[in-house]
């Protein structure tokens, strides 16, 4: 099975595809899960209303949904973007929505003398909940925010089915074309996946091993 | 949303209804396969045979990792040119049955390590072996933790079968897409198929979060 | 407040516990060694008990008298020498297939043979109190009924009569560790251990427990091990005490020499840290 050049650089392209779209949905839903997160365990009742919808909605449907919703619904409405920039940013929304869940838990998991402590010594906002409460947080979520970063780099293979140029597209276009055989084609992309989501695990690995070592050991009970 | 767009959602919907009642057998019956397949790979995962415990976690790593799509790939395309040739129904359960074996097979795990070492202990001071030990008093005691966990995993399932729409299965996203093509309608149809796998997935989100908090600990 | 006041007005009569006879059975250490990486627990450890013999260990923590326990059960492997439990022995792990094969054998062999009560108590907690108690009867080939009526037998004899058809959740602390009493006597073992079983109780609930213990070891002939910190205690019940420290035995003797005139300064020095603390 010989690839011409072009074709090549078609799947590279594809891949870099793949994984910047991956990468930068990542870096966007990480934060937007967060800042959901605790804006669900803060006192302001509409805005913990507002931010549920939001985690609601993007979680009881599946991206592929939103993705096409996103990709042909909205442009009745006059919004009209850059399909790979629509597609990143309806991953960066999906995974948001299951970081803002994950950020909740944990946020609740620390224990709540770690704010009273905070409160007998009079520390404002800020330093109660970004400098106390948010580092432990961290040390909690890592572990499944590291699983929604492997989802999402899963879903941009959904980016396929909106005629995005990812990896999973064109493998199977030039199989369709006969460029390559069913094998190369098929068990190519399935090993490109597990290779990309090896530095995905790695990172994630390493986050929890630096938690590890300024949080010290698991909390006293 | 004007009277016509109305009119015409109520002769789509019982086309959509009829694929939502595929997805959800769909659904169904490759969670019960992943609940069955499930179980060995956690068991291999904590047998003291290396290489059982090897092959298991590559398993889950190969599964997991890679998106529902490559693997249905693999199962519809990739053997079809090998001449097997699976129904598009028997390709998607065995993709979506899989895949969702790891997910399983993560949370018996789970709940697995969360029986007390004591617990382990105070059975072999009454003289009991391993399996019956497992089944008799680590088995009951994880399985409430593990309820939630598989009921999510369930719901997870429900939506994933969206993909499923690929190897031609007219589950409830298949079908609507279908009708999009066909009727341009994309505003009314792709809001309805929202709103359809919300009807499903929030009240069973809502009772999984009852059960969660009900299931106190045993002690 | 000291155990024996606790224990003040009670003979062995008010407190009969019949186990079916079992006949006690003999334990032997012999150079038994246990590490785990650079820190060693036990130190070759010699000692042998006699069948029938109520011995109490006693030490701070870390010196090793948990683990003398755990390694007799299995539940720490030991790196070097035997234990021998009646007729069994407990052998390092290692070796080929066959000889590990074999080992295994063994352990189970003295598994059988031994009751274990912990500190954290261990009851199942998805099974009645019961139920508790006959799980491992039944396990071992006893049918239904007379696992009950051996266990509501046992029960009443703990004090526990009408609490059959409880959970554990449902139990006090005391009467938690009266039904993991009952439970370990249904195996009918020949050596009873018990870990610290009373460092878990609320102190109202101590007194109990040791009024139980001391019925067993007036009324059955079973061996008896106790590591405990209740000094008064050993003191009644034990006709041995052994005091360990950095995984060696220190001292071993009458209870009378090692409470009242103790030998090594180690020793004096362990008994003077308990009265300073006010125990």
């Amino acid at each position: 099975m010989e690839l011409t050049q072009l074709e090549f650089q078609t799947i590279l392209t594809s891949v870099a595809t793949t994984v910047i779209a991956a990468v930068v949905a990542t870096l966007l839903a990480l934060p937007i899960g967060i800042a959901c997160g605790m804006a669900r365990v803060s006192r302001f009742k509409a805005l913990r209303f507002v931010i549920g919808l939001y985690v609601e909605v993007f979680r009881g449907t599946s991206a592929l949904v939103q993705l096409f919703f996103a990709i042909f619904v909205l442009p009745s409405f006059g919004i009209t973007l850059d399909p790979l920039l629509t597609g990143t940013a309806v991953l960066a929304l999906n995974g948001g929505s299951y970081a803002a869940e994950i950020a909740r838990g944990a946020l609740k998991a620390v224990p709540i003398g770690q704010v009273e402590a905070a409160q007998t010594l009079n520390l404002g906002w800020w330093t109660t909940n970004i400098g106390i409460v948010l580092p432990q947080a961290w040390r909690i979520m890592i572990p499944s925010l590291g699983n929604v970063a492997i989802d999402i780099l899963k879903a941009t293979s959904l980016l396929s089915l909106v005629a995005i140029p990812e990896v999973a597209l064109t493998m199977s276009n030039l199989n369709m074309n006969g460029s390559i055989d069913s094998a190369t084609a098929y068990v190519g992309l399935f090993l490109v996946y597990l290779i990309l989501s090896l530095p995905v695990v790695a990172v994630f690995a390493w986050f929890e091993r630096r938690s590890a070592r300024t949080l010290g050991r698991a909390e006293a009970r | 949303m004007s009277g016509d767009d109305f009119s015409y959602l109520v002769s789509a919907l019982p086309f959509l209804l009829r694929g939502l009642v595929l997805t959800v057998q769909v659904t169904f019956v490759s969670f019960a396969i992943a609940l069955v397949v499930g179980l060995p790979v956690f068991l291999g995962s904590v047998s003291g045979n290396k290489l059982i415990r090897s092959v298991s976690r590559a398993y889950v790593t190969a599964v997991r990792n890679t998106p529902l799509l490559a693997q249905l790939y693999l199962y519809f395309f990739l053997l079809a040119s090998y001449g097997i040739l699976l129904p598009p129904l028997v390709a998607g359960i065995l993709a979506l049955s899989t895949q969702f074996s790891a997910y399983v097979a993560e949370a018996y795990r789970g709940a697995y390590e969360s029986v007390p070492a004591g617990q382990w202990e105070a059975a072999i001071s009454v003289g009991l072996r391993r399996w019956p030990t497992l089944f008799l008093v680590a088995g009951p005691q994880a399985l409430r933790p593990a309820l939630p966990v598989l009921a999510n995993i369930l719901i997870q399932m429900l939506k994933d079968s969206s993909v499923l729409s690929v190897i031609t299965l007219t589950e409830v996203f298949g079908a609507t897409k279908e009708l999009a093509n066909q009727s341009f309608q994309y505003t009314i149809l792709y809001l309805t198929l929202g709103l359809l796998y919300l009807a499903v997935s929030y009240p069973w989100g809502r009772a999984t979060a009852w059960l969660e908090r009900r299931l106190g600990t045993f002690n | 407040m000291g155990a024996c006041d606790r224990l003040a007005g009670t003979t062995a009569r008010d407190v009969q516990l019949s186990t079916e006879p079992s006949k006690g059975a003999a334990v032997g250490f012999e150079g038994v060694t246990k590490a785990y990486g650079d820190h060693v627990v036990l130190d070759n450890l010699t000692l042998h008990i006699e069948a029938g013999e109520c011995v109490a260990i006693i030490g701070p923590s870390g010196s090793g008298k948990t683990t003398v326990l755990r390694c007799m059960v299995g539940f720490a492997p030991i790196d070097d020498g035997k234990i021998h439990v009646g007729s069994a022995t407990v052998v390092p792990v290692s070796g080929s297939r066959s000889e590990r094969k074999l080992a295994r054998e063994q352990l189970r062999s003295v598994r059988s043979q031994l009751g274990m009560v912990f500190q954290q108590f261990n009851l199942f907690p998805h099974l009645t109190a019961l139920n508790n108690v006959t799980l491992g009867p039944r396990q071992a080939g006893l049918a239904r009924e007379p696992a009950e009526d051996l266990a509501q037998q046992l029960l009443s004899q703990v004090g526990l009569a009408e609490k059959g058809s409880s959970y554990p959740r449902q139990l006090s602390g005391g009467q938690q560790q009266r039904v993991a009493i009952a439970r370990a006597l249904a195996m009918q073992p020949s050596v009873m251990l018990f870990d610290e079983v009373t460092s878990a109780l609320d102190p109202e609930m101590v007194g109990d427990i040791l009024r139980l213990i001391r019925g067993l070891t007036e009324t059955s002939a079973m061996t008896i091990l106790l590591v405990t910190h209740e000094m008064e205690f050993a003191e009644l019940v034990a006709d041995r005490v052994i005091f360990m420290e950095g995984g060696v035995i220190v001292e071993q003797g009458p209870p009378e020499q090692i409470f009242n005139s103790p030998q090594e300064k180690r020793t004096i020095q362990f008994l003077r840290s308990l009265k300073d603390k006010g125990g």
